[in-house]
């Protein structure tokens, strides 16, 4: 009798709880959280529309951030979530948004709302993983370094570009014309014009080896004077401070087109033996490298613009495609440090290409343990 | 001295730089450093000026046989500089609209003139690059006429479209992924090298 009466209520039990819970459910869920990973600066607000466009066509969120005033913000509800960054500037500042859906026949519904502080971070852990590779990378320099040091032979292939440019410069010297360096049109900011003026030092000095007429058109006022210092320190060392003056490295002009029109008419008038591009490029690389080519010039091109590229290949002689560029100064110096650095470079470059490869593979296979663990920013 | 300063300066501000990135507290920092190179490229406008002036200003003394060119250039930048200076002041008189209308309507226009170069500099280079000495010319050559085809398809040609799409979602995205790649780590190792002091050639010298 007993176990009947628990069978009895067990059933009753099975069949009304879900009535007694049933909620009617809400017509979106929404949360605000602290952007993680920044100082602060942001919240983000994720909002579900769990209601149709029919019964539910719009959404309100009155925002309020801090002491700003409330701020209404309409959302069509399109059946997607959404993630709306809310900016608060600092940490510590409170936001609360409150929610309201507009039904069909305009009238409103309040659906709550939530709230929280912006906070900062110490550590952004979305960097972590190029630390650590940051990390591995110097590692490997100082390990090549050391190699370098010791005296063992470290193989770099042959770059053409690079190869080129004694030839380059002898035959400037043997026709009696000027030789032409464009450190690229860029700013110091880029590390691209960093590359260019550590080739530019040992064009320089073989320029004043040979006594040929040098030209350094810069489109930045501070490459200039970097650049003035790169040439005046390269003619001393070649040993004919004599021959230098400031106006080797110049400002042709501030302005892009400005610029590749003022060194095109310098190139078309002085009809330059041999030009160097190396450095960043935009849209004038192509009118360059073809002003050069229609001069008669030996074109030596180099850019990390990979946009560029194609312009530099068509149209140049020998084209130093992307890292070759950051290769040269070390190839041309041959110096033990720079040399390690190089080697570094290529062992980093090895681990990531098997690294791709394992993840195309795992990838194929369905399993997402590489894409997660090694190139997926995020921790 | 004269190389120790910038070597530190290089190692600390790299340091910082690279902290910065870490740490998201402390971004004000970051933000002040933006600031700052704003102010030095505001100085920079002048370093640039003399060296533009000290160099027409050569040729000019050594009556370079181009030295037409200079004179253009001193007229244009002094005619503009004071034209702009007492337009400015003086915005009721006459000088600013003339500034406006020079910009506007010789500066806007030669600069222009000069993009649509590029036009006739894209085809020479193309004809230089499409000759088929090589096989590899010659892939080129066939890639590129697949292509300009498949970019203005029509009726049966309309396949060439669907070629088209597949040459620069799969062979060129591949390679220029593989470039760039090359790219960032050659980006990588130069900041290192400089931050560590390890590359100095841009200072001028590399002992």
């Amino acid at each position: 009798m007993k176990k009947k009466v628990f069978v009895l209520i067990g059933c009753a039990l099975f069949f009304f709880l879900p009535l007694i819970f049933a909620q009617e459910s809400a017509p979106a869920e929404f949360f605000l959280r602290d952007t993680p990973n920044n100082a602060g600066e942001q919240v983000e607000l994720t909002f579900r529309p769990l209601a149709s466009p029919e019964e539910v066509p719009e959404f309100l969120l009155n925002i309020t951030i801090g002491e700003k005033p409330v701020r209404v913000r309409r959302l069509v509800n399109a059946g997607k979530p959404v993630i709306l960054p809310l900016i608060t500037h600092q940490a510590g500042v409170p936001v609360k948004v409150e929610v309201q859906g507009v039904l069909p026949d305009g009238s409103l519904t309040d659906l709550g709302a939530v709230d929280v502080v912006s906070k900062g971070e110490w550590l952004n852990m979305n960097s972590m993983k190029a630390f650590i590779l940051g990390l591995l990378f110097i590692g490997l320099i100082i390990f090549y370094v050391g190699r370098a040091k010791r005296g063992q032979d470290l193989f770099i292939r042959k770059i053409p570009g690079l190869e080129a440019i004694d030839d380059a410069l002898g035959r400037a010297t043997e026709m009696g014309r000027p030789v032409f360096y464009i450190p690229g049109t860029s700013s110091m900011a880029d590390v691209a014009t960093l590359a260019s003026l550590n080739i530019l030092r040992p064009v320089a000095r073989q320029v004043a080896k040979y006594e040929t007429p040098f030209s350094v058109p810069v489109k930045d006022p501070i490459v200039v004077s970097v650049a003035q210092d790169v040439v005046k320190e390269a003619y001393m060392a070649a040993g004919r401070p004599d021959l230098y003056e400031d106006g080797i490295a110049y400002l042709a002009s501030m302005g892009q087109f400005d610029y590749s029109g003022a060194v095109s008419g310098s190139m078309v008038r002085e009809k330059p033996a041999t030009v160097f591009l190396l450095g960043m490029f935009y849209a004038e690389s192509l009118i360059l490298a073809e002003t050069a080519n229609s001069v008669g010039a030996i074109q030596i091109a180099g850019t990390d613009a990979s946009s560029q590229l194609p312009f530099f290949i068509a149209a140049c002689d020998y084209t130093l495609i992307g890292e070759e560029l950051y290769a040269a100064s070390a190839y041309m110096s041959r110096e033990p440090l720079l040399l390690g650095t190089l080697k570094a470079q290529d062992i980093l470059k090895g681990i990531l290409l098997v690294i791709f490869v394992l993840a195309v593979i795992f990838q194929l296979l369905g399993v997402d343990f590489i894409m997660d663990s090694f190139l997926n920013p995020q921790w | 001295m004269k190389r120790t300063l910038p070597l530190f300066l290089a190692f600390f501000f790299g340091i910082i730089g690279i902290i910065v990135q870490m740490v998201p507290a402390l971004k004000g920092l970051m933000d002040t450093m933006l600031d700052w190179m704003a102010i030095i490229a505001a100085f920079a406008l002048a370093v640039g000026i003399s060296s533009l002036t000290r160099h027409h200003m050569t040729k000019i003394r050594r009556k370079h046989k181009d030295i037409f060119f200079s004179y253009v250039t001193f007229i244009a930048m002094f005619f503009m500089t004071i034209i702009g200076l007492v337009g400015y002041f003086r915005p009721e008189g006459a000088l600013q609209g003339l500034f406006e209308n020079m910009y506007n309507y010789v500066r806007v226009p030669l600069d222009a003139s000069m993009f649509a170069l590029l036009a006739f500099y894209i085809t020479s280079a193309a004809y230089r690059a499409f000759r088929a000495r090589t096989w590899l010319a010659t892939v080129l050559l066939l890639a590129g006429v697949i292509v300009m085809i498949g970019r203005v398809a029509f009726g049966p040609f309309i396949i060439f479209n669907d070629i088209t799409a597949w040459i620069m979602k799969v062979p060129t995205t591949a390679a220029m992924r593989a470039v760039n790649v090359g790219i960032g780590l050659g980006i990588v190792a130069t900041s290192i090298k400089i931050v560590l002091g390890i590359e100095r050639s841009y200072l001028g010298g590399g002992e």
